[in-house]
């Protein structure tokens, strides 16, 4: 494994641009007049029984680090107040990057006298993990909110849940691949025994044999080398029962792509629709290894990230141990940008990032950068032209599909058509419309045409549900109307003959008789009331049932 | 001796060409996919009856009897008639406006001040969304409402209201110059 023998196809080796931002240590957000904390699930699903959820109430005070959201299932993790202050609220704002959808926010008035959060120091070479156990890993993770800090937000206790037992090999992705980025290569140069000791409760919690600490080291010749780094650490720590490899693979986008690293590690390509634990396999982020450390072991809710805030448009670019729910604008302006210039400001990278539409709106744990390109520094903008079908795109795919066709489905709206051709393969990289001579908008397209494919998927899904609930509500009924039909049948044929017909009429007339002298003895009024219910019915059909 | 053997070897074969026999009718197993089956698979699954049927099955059924027309079905919209007609064979009709609208995805909801607990609805629902007793509050199962508008007539109350359905965003189709990737002068 430590050759890489089958790098992914496609991908191009671009310029980093991380040096500057890891010129000096994580910065502190100083402390800000308010948060808010986004609430989306997994995958944007919406927030259900968000009020059993809420564990405070409006204007209640609440301390850095008090559970606000309790964790409820895989979609939906806890979150954690980050700074003492006042929680004020539900309030909808808008998302950074998505200007048509208002997502529902905790709002917190952060205390006057707050104190900024500082970056956590390294683990101490000599700590001892032997008495913690697989479950008290993820216990820790579900009660601190660890969820994936790679961008994909999922609960890292859920992820570690269903990969228990089937997974060989933790990979622990380091390698920060898209140009500017650098949160994770910060987070390594800082706290590389924190990682290296997460990574070792991940395994343990899964059972895995072997980790593989994956990183591409960019900036080895300016800062020293990641490599060695991590290597000696690895020496300081001693020996443990995992074999733990640190590798370094080749700088090339999107090498740091789940799939695309596993395919350069092992030779494995993982079709879309399978997850690498069916391959005894899991990633799992630097800064996600980090924070399962600091969960299990000093109990620390995940409640602050390493954000890169970078980009032509800033003073001074680097990265921010910034509380979750910090405003995009506090940050730029934090970096020595300006949030009212005009500039193209991004969350994420140049090539896979989004667009932001609203600066004030606020980071969320899967926030990895915010990009600031100037207007004069990105190349002008164009219109698109038609495609001239030159296959660049094809070349560079990391997922091997065609781009331009899928473009053209996408545009005229034959996303059915598009799935077929592995539409939801794409994971959204940025290439394909990177080398395009005809600036078309191919990334704009596909997030489109993924969204009416999810929204049509669910429909089907909805469709299924009801299609099964109304079968069992018609199974129900006719099973109930046979049973009373065979009911009515026995009672017909016992009629049939005369005494039980005679033994039915004086049975009549004792109720009668009762019902006259007044309710005395309950038990015995009871007993007839019911023999004589059960005889009207069968002559006078079943209303009730 | 060779009569015993012989009995032997024939009912090992016997034995042999049953155990083919089975193997082959699960593996090879005949598409027991009816008419109507496919036709259900292109209904919207609402259960609103709109069509004149109890339900979407015994819609589809009709159809596949050529009892009932292709376009009864409101929720399903146009698009619905033209798979419908795609699937067999025939050409499309406009929608009957005589059994609904097409209208967008609903999904109902009980003002839980209101609702005396008459239990009228819930016997009502095609799907069982409802969920309540006897003189007890009811409530729609948000996620289980196809918006059928079922439980509206019922309810003596007149408590329930139809809204439009969460729906998630779509992000909308490109129409300008790419947002992403943003090329940098000079890299």
């Amino acid at each position: 494994m430590n050759a890489a023998p089958a790098p992914f196809p496609g991908g191009r080796t671009l310029a980093h641009h991380k040096a500057a931002p890891l010129a000096q240590p994580i910065v502190p957000a100083p402390r800000p007049r308010a948060l808010n904390l986004p609430l989306h699930g997994y995958a944007g699903e919406p927030e259900p029984d968000l009020e059993a959820r809420l564990q405070v109430q409006p204007g209640q005070r609440v301390v850095a680090g008090e559970l606000l959201l309790a964790h409820q299932d895989d979609a939906h993790p806890a979150l954690h107040a980050p700074l003492a202050g006042v929680f004020t609220g539900l309030h909808r704002c808008a998302a950074p990057t998505d200007p048509w959808a208002a997502a529902q926010h905790l709002q917190i008035e952060v205390a006057t006298d707050a104190e900024p959060v500082q970056p956590p120091d390294d683990a101490p070479a000599d700590l001892d993990l032997t008495g913690v156990s697989a479950t008290d890993v993820i216990e820790a993770l579900k009660r601190c909110g660890v969820v994936g800090l790679g961008g994909a937000r999922f609960p890292t206790a859920e992820k570690v849940r269903h990969g228990q037992g089937a997974v060989e090999t933790l990979i622990i992705n380091g390698v920060g691949c898209e140009p500017y980025i650098a949160c994770d290569e910060a987070l390594m140069y800082a706290r590389p025994r924190a990682i290296i000791l997460g990574a070792r409760l991940l395994a343990r919690a899964l059972a895995a044999r072997r980790i593989v600490i994956a990183l591409e080291d960019p900036v080895a010749d300016a800062h020293g080398s990641l490599v060695t780094r991590l290597n000696d650490d690895l020496q300081a720590l001693g020996p443990v029962d995992v074999e733990i490899d640190v590798v370094q693979v080749p700088e090339r986008y999107p090498q740091g792509a789940e799939r695309q690293l596993i395919q350069t590690l092992t030779g494995q390509a993982i079709p879309h629709h399978q997850l690498p634990q069916s391959f005894g396999l899991l990633v799992s982020n630097v800064a996600t290894a980090a924070s399962a450390f600091d969960a299990t072991i000093h109990q620390r809710p995940l409640t602050h990230r390493v954000v890169t805030v970078t980009g032509p448009a800033m003073a001074q670019p680097m990265n921010v141990y910034a509380p979750i729910g910090s405003a995009v604008a506090d940050l730029i302006e934090l970096a020595g940008g300006r949030p009212d210039d005009n500039a193209r400001w991004v969350l994420g990278g140049p090539l896979s990032g989004q667009p932001i539409h609203n600066l004030a709106a606020s980071i969320d744990k899967g926030s990895l950068c915010v990009l600031g390109l100037p207007e004069e520094s990105s190349s002008a903008r164009q219109s698109p032209l038609p495609c001239i079908n030159c296959g660049f795109c094809v070349s560079v795919c990391p997922a091997q599909l065609l781009p331009q066709q899928l473009f053209k489905l996408a545009q005229h709206g034959q996303h059915t058509e598009a799935q077929a051709l592995g539409m939801m393969d794409c994971i959204e990289c940025g290439l394909c419309a990177e080398v395009c001579p005809s600036h078309l908008p191919l990334v704009d397209a596909y997030r489109h045409s993924k969204d009416w494919l999810r929204a049509q998927q669910r429909d089907e899904r909805a469709q299924q549900r009801a299609k099964r609930r109304f079968d069992a509500r018609q199974a129900r009924i006719e099973k109930q109307q046979s049973a009373d039909q065979a009911r009515r049948q026995a009672r017909a044929e016992r009629l049939q003959s005369q005494a039980a017909a005679q033994s039915e009429i004086e049975a009549a007339l004792a109720r009668a008789r009762a019902k006259k002298t007044g309710p005395h003895s309950p038990t015995e009024s009871g007993k007839t009331g019911k023999t004589g219910e059960s005889g009207d019915k069968g002559n006078g059909g079943d209303p009730a049932t | 001796m060779s009569m015993g053997l012989g009995v032997v070897v024939l009912v090992a074969m016997v034995a042999i060409i049953v155990g083919l026999l089975a193997w082959l009718g699960q593996r090879f197993q005949a598409n027991d996919t009816t008419l109507a089956d496919e036709i259900d698979a292109l209904l919207p699954q609402t259960q609103c009856a709109q069509c004149g049927y109890p339900g979407c099955r015994p819609y589809a059924e009709a159809i596949a009897q050529g009892e009932a027309a292709i376009n009864q079905c409101p929720p399903g919209g146009q698009a619905g008639v033209d798979a419908l007609a795609h699937l067999l064979g025939v050409e499309s009709l406009p929608l009957n406006e005589d059994h609904g609208e097409h209208k967008p995805p609903m999904v109902a909801v009980i003002d839980e001040d209101r609702c005396i607990g008459c239990t009228l609805c819930i016997n009502a629902c095609p799907v069982d969304a409802i969920l309540g007793a006897q003189k007890q509050m009811h409530t729609v199962i948000a996620d289980e409402c196809t918006g059928c508008e079922l439980c509206l007539a019922p309810c003596p109350v007149d408590c329930i209201d139809l809204i439009p359905a969460p729906r998630p965003s779509i992000r909308p189709r490109p129409t300008t110059d790419p947002s992403i990737p943003i090329r940098v002068a000079g890299a």
